[in-house]
């Protein structure tokens, strides 16, 4: 516990003793008490109503990314993967670059949302609901990498295990069969949870529109009242969806590092993936969080809600797994080193020194340096500095798989194999319609849906009380 | 004939009051329902505390969940036989993952019909209007909902502890 002095004004008149997790709004207020209850439902409901040009011009840049993508796609369907540039040895690179960049932005969520819940942590509340969307249309981008890098498509539904006449069944054994069954339910669980958060916030968005909207809101808050018996059933299942989504943050990109420490190639075979990768896929995440939500608090002048206060410990979770991550990286170069395997000694002095050094200098910058800003306060609160930032750690975390997965396939055990990898326009733009499909989704969500949870925020307001007021 | 007394409350310990003079005048808990836009704690543990048997569900669920992986990685194991990796042919090992991923699965997935079903949703009644209800308790009022013989009773009980409006429907 510690102690915050007013942020603002005069320091001896306005000495301000909270707890450190209250958060204080520049009025000297603990978060939540600048709001009244009915302005928190007017304010967040009017954010999901009346689109600006600047929307709709960004949902078309989205859109026609997305129909670019969805050609390049029937491109590569009709006249084959070769013209994705993949020839031997590389043949797993951009798609799954991009795979594992957006499960690793799914993570942090369910992080947010979950795990945050379950430490009673206040701060979440102002930004769970972007993050939780985020974590769902992150994995709905994840989850079409397979399917397009797999390239005879119409055979994907092998990967499912059901009766049938070949007598076939899938190998549970394999590293690939655990993805699929980890992100299937992990994009499941996210989807409930996200669903299930938004039920009583949907019901407020009810009673305020008109027509269709009032139609399908009605539909989706399933008759919701917010009774006593509704929000006691409602708690302890929200409760439940957090304890079992918490070690679904974990365990994904656990599942997902083992696709490459289960393999044999140097620089993939380490015991140290896992935790390596969890902790890069929360930072990623927390990265890409303060990268959305910037321009939407603008966007939607929700300022009030998504404050200081939220920016600073989103910059501590960044500057901490970042530290991780730097550690991480650290540790696989002194364990190649130490080793004693030559392979894996050239592998990853190949990766600084060699034909892409400059992508491995750019993650080390992105992703070691750039965080290392965020140890100043002022950097944290600085919300236009941190949405830069982000857009660092961003582009270090996608250079990050790109080392790990480009160069351990082009440098393997025999250097009669040794190649190098030139992407061609396909992947570039499918990597650009994949970020088109993801923020096309969020743009339809902050238009549709509460982007701030209601009920969770009015919970933080002082409860309106008779022998308060008189 | 019982009927469904509805009051309107600004002021939540208007409410509290208004619980306690109904308690103490022998309406029963089941009979009375609070309603507002976000939990409010005290009212919950005053009208039957916080226990839900969704748990059990979950319980269910997850148990459900783990037997079914279990179930399904044996015998897709000894339906076709496919050594690999020199692990045998039933390797506890990397079922693991599978077992925790179907038992996380199915628990969530009746976590939400346990809410569904507990809560007695979706309400249909609701989407024809015949629940006591104002839009206004999705926004900053309280609503305290009776059902009764007694409506006269109820009214003075509701208005005497500053309830704004009072309505009564059928039950």
């Amino acid at each position: 516990m510690g102690e915050l002095v007013g942020l603002t004004g005069d320091r001896e008149k306005r000495k301000i003793s909270v707890n450190i997790h209250e958060g204080i709004t520049p009025e000297g207020k603990k978060y939540g008490e600048q709001f009244t209850l009915s302005e928190i439902s007017e304010e967040i409901y009017r954010a999901a109503t009346k689109p600006s040009l600047a929307y709709f011009i960004a949902l078309g840049i989205c859109v026609a990314l997305v129909i670019a993508g969805v050609a390049t796609f029937g491109y590569l369907v009709i006249v084959g993967m070769g013209a994705a540039g993949f020839t031997p040895p590389v043949f797993w690179v951009h798609f799954i670059i991009n795979f594992v960049f957006w499960v690793g932005i799914a993570h942090s969520g369910t992080l947010i949302s979950a795990v945050l819940h379950l430490f009673r942590s206040k701060w979440r509340r102002g930004i769970f609901r972007i993050a939780e969307a985020m974590t769902v249309f992150a994995v709905m981008t994840a989850g079409l990498f397979p399917l397009i890098h797999i390239g005879r498509q119409w055979y994907f539904y092998y990967l499912v295990p059901y009766p049938n006449q070949r007598q076939l069944w899938v190998n549970f054994k394999s590293a690939l069969m655990w993805d699929f069954v980890a992100v299937l339910t992990y994009f499941t669980v996210s989807l409930m949870f996200f669903y299930v958060g938004m039920i009583p916030d949907l019901a407020t968005f009810r009673e305020k529109a008109k027509g269709i909207r009032r139609f399908i809101y009605s539909l989706l808050s399933l008759g919701w009242k917010g009774t006593d018996k509704e929000w006691r059933h409602y708690n302890r299942s929200y409760m439940f969806f957090a304890a079992f989504a918490t070690p679904l943050v974990i365990s994904v990109h656990s599942v997902v590092s083992l696709d490459f420490a289960s393999g044999l190639l140097p620089g993939w075979q380490s015991t140290i993936f896992p935790p390596y990768f969890v902790a890069g896929a929360i930072f990623s995440g927390m990265a890409m969080v303060v990268t959305i939500v910037t321009p939407l608090r603008k966007l939607l002048k929700l300022e009030k809600f998504i404050t200081d206060w939220h920016y600073d410990n989103m910059g501590k979770i960044i500057l901490v797994t970042g530290l991780i991550v730097t550690y991480s990286y650290i540790v696989e170069f002194v364990l190649a080193i130490f080793s004693g395997s030559k392979y894996e000694y050239h592998q990853f002095i190949y990766r600084a020194t060699g034909d892409y050094a400059w992508a491995f200098w750019l993650m080390v910058f992105c992703n070691c340096v750039v965080p290392l800003l965020m140890i100043s306060k002022k950097v944290r609160t600085n919300v236009w500095l941190m949405f830069v930032l982000s857009i660092f750690v961003n582009i270090g975390m996608w250079f990050e798989r790109f080392n790990i997965i480009m160069m351990s396939l082009s440098h393997d055990f025999v250097p009669y194999t040794f190649d190098t990898y030139k992407p061609r326009w396909p992947e570039f733009l499918i990597t650009a319609a994949s970020f088109g499909w993801f923020f096309m989704w969020f743009l339809l969500f902050a238009k549709f849906l509460p982007v701030i949870s209601i009920a969770e925020t009015k919970e933080l307001v002082p409860k309106p009380k008779r022998e308060k007021e008189s | 004939m019982k009927r469904a007394v509805l009051g309107k409350f600004t002021y939540i310990d208007d409410v509290e009051k208004a619980i306690d003079e109904l308690l103490k005048a022998g309406y029963k808990r089941e009979d009375i329902q609070f309603i507002s836009s976000f939990p409010v704690e005290e009212i919950i543990e005053k009208l039957g505390g916080h226990d839900s048997p969704v748990k059990f569900s979950i319980l269910i669920g997850g148990t459900l969940g783990f037997l079914s992986a279990i179930g399904l990685v044996l015998l897709t194991s000894l339906a076709y036989i496919l050594p690999v990796g020199g692990k045998p042919v039933i390797a506890w090992i990397p079922y693991v993952i599978v077992m925790f991923e179907l038992t996380v699965l199915l628990g969530s997935i009746f976590n939400l019909l346990g809410l569904i079903f507990f809560s007695k949703l979706p309400d249909i009644f609701f989407f024809f209007g015949w629940r006591p209800f104002l839009p206004s308790f999705t926004d900053d009022k309280f609503g305290l909902v009776v059902i009764t013989e007694k409506v006269d009773d109820v009214k003075a009980i509701l208005q005497r502890n500053g309830a704004e409006e009072v309505r009564d429907y059928e039950a």
